[in-house]
């Protein structure tokens, strides 16, 4: 089924990165459970428990300890954005989904109710994405959808589950991409991991339905800590969204996922994630997904909200024609440093990856674009495309763009393009000479800026997407 | 080998080399107080590029050594019509001449040490003051207190010198001696000048270089600032050029970093006034096992400031090559413009190539840009030259002199044009010779 | 009836290396709905200067002068206001947007004319659109491309004259509209512009030649020449010009200015 030597062989060299990624939630849980939390702050005993309150074989208990003593070991991400506020003591490592406090509608910041309002999310909805319910109703559609995929044989549920239910399958692909050593926040999470998702695609099989997070119950998946895995078997295709939207808010100062992709032969995967945090929040997520011959991995992966983001999604094409792209947006408003981009590791030859990346830094904030493209000494023929288009709204806010690109191969060609600018007067001038008044302009140019990102999207998350840019650009003009 | 993290070097012998000198006090002491924070300063960080390993403040020998006499007149000159011409070899300087007509003008070219003693003032007032400060890392440390020969140009107010002024300058790796070289060009208000610097090494005995150029333009003058690096393959060097950019001032620098040991190269332009302008052309060759890292720099302080970095590079054989260009656009430089190109051209699949166009941007009313590629020989054009009866190799050569020759073109001596195209032929021949084997 | 007025307008632009550059010296002019005026010239007599100030373009300052509408002084509205009141230039070099489609773009210039709670339905945006293309002899697929993403020369005017007919403006200046274009483009431009022609609508056409008047028959002809008016007639005028050439005129009213254009053929 899988080509575990080929993973094997990647090992060394995925290792040898240094990574730090992304994180989002979108969790929801039904399930009444009796109270379970580890209090605040990180022991080993604490590692134990998790495990031990999950039911977990040993091999994932002694994985847990060993990445534990790695957490306690790796130094904080020496580049990038500041997190010397970020208290690493004084945070809840494991609750279960129904131990979260949940807030009282009242108590939801106007600016995000306003929000709700604005974008027309549905009630039911609102509740739970502000943090004050743990509910959502869309058991029908899930159930729906589950049967769909059960007849194609494709596995789709909590990484938890996973664990109970295909403990060869997860063990195979378990942390090969992203090993605890990676970084610390990716030490962390394989410590004291906590629901996400596990989706098996089984040889042949195609979806054409989106999967979708947000229709999945029953799960511990709201966690800080999430876990995803993906395994796209050969000639499979799948497409994966995550996320949403709109704004959501989150207790939880900090979230650290995992997520790993694993396409095989010939197979395709999409992963969409649409994060919007609210601004207390530190997304610092590890993603990473390898695509062996002619498999291609899609990453669309839009940032809008948190204090700050660091995601640096990464494709290893380590199969011969194999395709990785990253299409991306930031946008950063005020008190928002968005540290983003896309890491692309040629390690066979004729494999090709594209990164565009859009940012929108306003009000203050910081859109930095930090990615790599390498190409190994196996990569012949190899091509790589990387665009970063940067706008800048006003005077308060700042842009870095950081692009590394190293090659140890003489059969390559990269291409790399950057522009910084304020919006275009040109553009602008030309809109109003038309009547369209400046806000309007401005809100048009933005989003033709973004178009390429939100084209891709699924129907309904383009249409909230540019409600949330509209609403977002309002009052940004005079 | 490991970089030194005190200097072996006391203070008394660095006074004793001062005072054998005869430089003025202020000198003097800028030497030991350098030596003191030498401890407490960092290496200077350039991204990509490690050199823990290098040697480069692991001095072995910066006091003064002669120099063999028949070495002296070894060094080739290019005969083009100079306005003046400066030669220096290991820590001797071996010839001066300036036209008459601008000595008159008060044009200054010396060697450092008279610089000292003859206008004080000046060199105490600029020296590692302006555009370079002797703490701003290790390295500018070691240097300060380490320096043991270098020049002095000064153009006044309004002069304008059409004819190149033509220095060279040569390390004298014959024996055990540290290559510790400083320039400061000072362009007064409305100057104009030409320079051309070509540093060499003669002699194969394991060395380090620490070179410095510090440039002042000052309000609406125009320094042309052109330089052939060709350093031996046994000379470990940090080699820097710093310019600094007063209003309306402007800077073109063209350099060729042909050096064929390891090297790092760190070019800066701080466009501190208003109206300032700095294009920085670049063009790198990397062969052998050379480990080869260039960072250019252009940072827009002023307002309506434009900085333009080019770099071009080709890397054979088993050789490395990191480029960097860092364009930064601070706060309050509104209006200003910084673009950037970065091309690499790999020939052989055991070398390494990395471009990393950075952009550092803290104003919104800017533009600012940039564009890297990696690549092979541009197959089209080869085919071209090949279907004319042209061999496979001198079509290669070719090709890369085209892509190269954005920069050979700025550069405004011809004899100094020929000979960093003769450089360049001669650094392609020997990489291809090895490139079969 | 509208009138669009123009009273000794000074104009100049700011420039990197020569600094302030005055391009207008005193222009007068005077137009009304139901007419048609051209307005000739050579290059860099400042006839773009003088359309792009009608319109707003911030990169042009007037230091004397004013222009109105109606009556009143436009000088200190926005570009987007001046557009809503009645205003609209067809460029020679419009802007390109990417990511924002043709019908996307025209659909919400429409609705910045209209109140909130009276936007254009889809179904009529549709079909003004569908029949002004017709006329144009426009592709359907252009409606749905970025906004003069990629559009040839020809392509850009036609779109520009497509707005034209689809915001159906008081006054509407085209800038060296017939620039690039054809014979049979040429024909198809001119078409939609005549099909506007009525008492509520002029017209203010700039061009070098005298070719693009067979088509759109002007009731004026303006020459303008180092910043100024300096002669004004009928169409007659325009063909007088093609056969004598500018030179001749400026021997013939003794002016003292230098032709740099005189022998450039226009790209």
């Amino acid at each position: 089924m899988a080509d575990t030597k080929n993973t094997k062989n990647n090992e060394e060299m995925l290792s040898s990165v240094p990574t730090l990624e992304e994180d989002y939630d979108y969790g929801f849980s039904d399930d009444v459970k009796p109270t379970f939390s580890t209090g605040r702050g990180l022991t080993e005993d604490i590692v134990r428990q998790i495990s031990a309150h999950k039911k977990e074989p040993k091999w994932m208990l002694d994985f847990r300890l060993k990445s534990y003593e790695l957490y306690k070991k790796l130094p904080m991400p020496e580049f990038g954005p500041d997190l010397s506020d970020l208290d690493l003591k004084n945070m809840l490592y494991f609750q279960t989904a129904t131990d979260k406090k949940y807030r009282d509608w009242d108590d939801v910041p106007e600016e995000i109710k306003d929000t709700f309002e604005k974008l027309g999310v549905p009630e039911a909805e609102r509740k739970y994405l502000a943090g004050s319910s743990a509910q959502y109703e869309s058991e029908v559609v899930y159930h729906n959808m589950k049967d769909e995929f059960q007849k194609l044989g494709i596995i789709f549920t909590d990484m938890d589950t996973a664990l109970k239910e295909y403990p060869d399958l997860v063990k195979q692909y378990w942390a090969k991409l992203v090993p605890p050593s990676d970084n610390k926040f990716a030490a962390l999470n394989s410590a004291v991991w906590s629901g996400g998702t596990f989706i098996y695609v089984p040889k042949g099989v195609k979806t054409d339905t989106p999967m979708q997070s947000y229709f999945r119950i029953n799960a511990e998946n709201s966690g800080q800590f999430e876990r995803t895995m993906i395994i796209v078997d050969e000639g499979g295709s799948v497409n994966y969204v995550e996320g949403c939207t709109a704004p959501n808010y989150s207790s939880d100062s900090l979230h650290a996922a995992v997520v790993e992709v694993n396409v095989l032969k010939d197979a395709y995967c999409r992963y969409t994630t649409i994060q919007n945090w609210s601004k207390n929040v530190y997304s610092l997520e590890t993603k990473r997904a390898q695509a062996l011959e002619n498999g291609t991995m899609e990453w669309v992966d839009g940032n809008l909200g948190s204090k700050i983001t660091m995601k640096y999604p990464s494709v290893y094409l380590n199969g011969r024609g194999a395709h990785g792209t990253m299409l991306s947006i930031a946008v950063a408003g005020e008190g928002v440093d968005q540290d983003a981009g896309a890491r692309m590791i040629h390690n066979a030859p004729e494999t090709s990856s594209s990164i565009v990346s859009k940012s929108i830094a306003k009000d203050g904030g910081a859109v930095d674009y930090r990615g790599t493209v390498r190409f190994g000494r196996k990569s012949d023929g190899s091509f790589a495309h990387v665009e970063c288009d940067t706008i800048i709204m006003d005077e308060k806010s700042s842009s870095d763009t950081i692009p590394y690109n190293q090659i140890k191969n003489g059969n390559v060609s990269m291409e790399h393009e950057a522009k910084v600018s304020k919006i275009s007067e040109e553009q602008l001038y030309y809109l109003m000479t038309r009547g369209i008044s400046e806000e309007k302009a401005t809100e048009m140019i933005i989003m033709g800026f973004v178009e390429p990102f939100t084209k891709e999207l699924p129907m309904e998350y383009a249409v909230e997407l540019n409600r949330l840019i509209s609403y977002e650009m309002e009052g940004s003009v005079g | 080998m490991k970089l030194a993290q005190t200097l072996p070097v006391s203070p008394d012998k660095v006074q004793s080399f001062s005072k054998a000198h005869e430089e003025p006090a202020w000198m003097t002491d800028l030497r030991t107080t350098a030596l003191n924070q030498f401890d407490d300063l960092e290496f200077p960080k350039f991204e990509r590029m490690n050199y823990r390993n290098w040697p480069l403040t692991n001095t072995q020998e910066f006091a003064d050594t002669v120099s063999k006499a028949d070495l002296l007149d070894k060094v080739t000159i290019a005969e083009e019509k100079a306005a003046g011409v400066i030669v220096q070899v290991g820590t001797t300087t071996t010839k001066v001449e300036l036209d008459e007509d601008l000595a008159a003008k008060g044009v200054i070219l010396t060697d450092i040490f008279t610089a000292q003693q003859k206008y004080s003032e000046l060199l105490k007032e600029y020296y590692m003051q302006v555009a370079v400060k002797a703490d701003s890392s290790k390295l500018t440390a070691f240097h300060a207190a380490l320096m043991n020969n270098g020049a002095f140009l000064y153009v006044p107010k309004g002069v304008v010198i059409k004819e190149p002024i033509q220095a060279f300058y040569y390390q004298d790796s014959t024996q055990v001696q540290d290559f510790v070289h400083h320039l400061l060009l000072l362009a007064d208000e409305g100057s104009e000048v030409t320079y051309l610097e070509n540093f060499g090494t003669i002699g194969d005995t394991e060395n380090i270089a620490n070179i410095m150029a510090e440039v002042v333009a000052k309000d609406n003058s125009y320094v042309h600032f052109s330089a052939v690096d060709q350093l031996g393959p046994n000379t470990t060097t940090y080699l820097s050029r710093q310019g600094h950019l007063m209003q309306d001032a402007r800077i073109d620098w063209a350099i060729g970093a042909m050096s064929n040991g390891n090297i790092i190269s760190d070019f800066n332009s701080a466009l501190r006034g208003e109206g300032a302008h700095a294009e920085a052309n670049v063009v790198a060759i990397s062969t052998g096992k050379q480990v080869q890292g260039v960072e250019t720099r252009v940072t827009n302080f002023g307002r309506r400031t434009i900085g333009n970095i080019l770099q071009h590079g080709v890397i054979l054989q088993k050789a490395t090559l990191t480029f960097n260009g860092v364009g930064q656009i601070v706060k309050g430089a509104r209006g200003s413009d910084s673009q950037q190109e970065n091309r690499v051209l790999m020939l052989s699949n055991k070398s390494i190539g990395d471009a990393n166009p950075i952009l550092l941007i803290d104003e919104n009313d800017v533009r600012a840009g940039h564009a890297a590629s990696v690549g092979r020989v541009d197959e089209q054009q080869m085919y071209y030259l090949m279907s004319r009866g042209i061999d496979k190799k001198t079509a290669e050569r070719l090709v890369i002199r085209g892509f190269l020759g954005s920069v050979l073109a700025e550069i405004p001596a011809k004899a100094a044009r020929a000979q960093l195209t003769e450089t360049i032929e001669r650094k392609l021949q020997d990489g291809q010779t090895t490139e079969d084997d | 009836m509208s009138t669009l007025e123009v009273k000794d307008l000074h104009v100049g632009i700011d420039t990197q290396e020569e600094g302030y550059q005055e391009i207008l010296k005193g222009v007068n002019l005077t137009m009304s709905t139901g007419e048609i005026h051209a307005i000739m010239g050579p290059n860099g007599t400042g006839k773009s200067t003088l359309s792009e100030t009608i319109m707003g373009n911030p990169t042009y300052k007037v230091t004397q002068g004013d222009i109105l509408l109606d009556g009143k002084s436009i000088l200190e509205m926005p570009v987007d206001e001046r557009a809503r009141a009645g205003l609209f230039l067809a460029m020679q070099y419009p802007a390109e947007i990417a990511g924002v489609t043709n019908a996307e773009f025209m659909r919400a210039a429409i609705n910045a004319r209209r109140a909130e709670d009276d936007q254009i339905s889809v179904m009529n945006f549709l079909k003004r659109l569908d029949k002004n293309m017709k006329i144009l002899d426009m592709d359907e697929e252009m409606a749905e491309r970025y906004l003069n993403h990629g559009f040839s020369g020809g392509e850009k005017k036609r779109n520009e004259i497509l707005q034209l007919m689809m915001i159906h403006p008081s006054f509407a200046i085209l800038d060296e509209i017939d620039s690039g274009l054809d014979i049979d483009a040429l024909q198809v431009v001119s078409k939609g512009v005549n099909s506007l022609r009525g008492a509520d609508f002029g017209s203010l056409i700039i061009t070098h030649y005298q070719r693009l008047l067979n088509y759109i028959v002007p009731d004026f002809v303006h020459i303008i020449m180092d910043g100024r008016v300096v002669k004004t007639g009928g169409p007659d005028l325009a063909k007088k010009l093609e056969d004598e050439g500018y030179a001749g005129l400026r021997d013939e009213l003794g002016i003292d200015v230098s032709l740099t254009d005189d022998n450039k053929k226009e790209d």
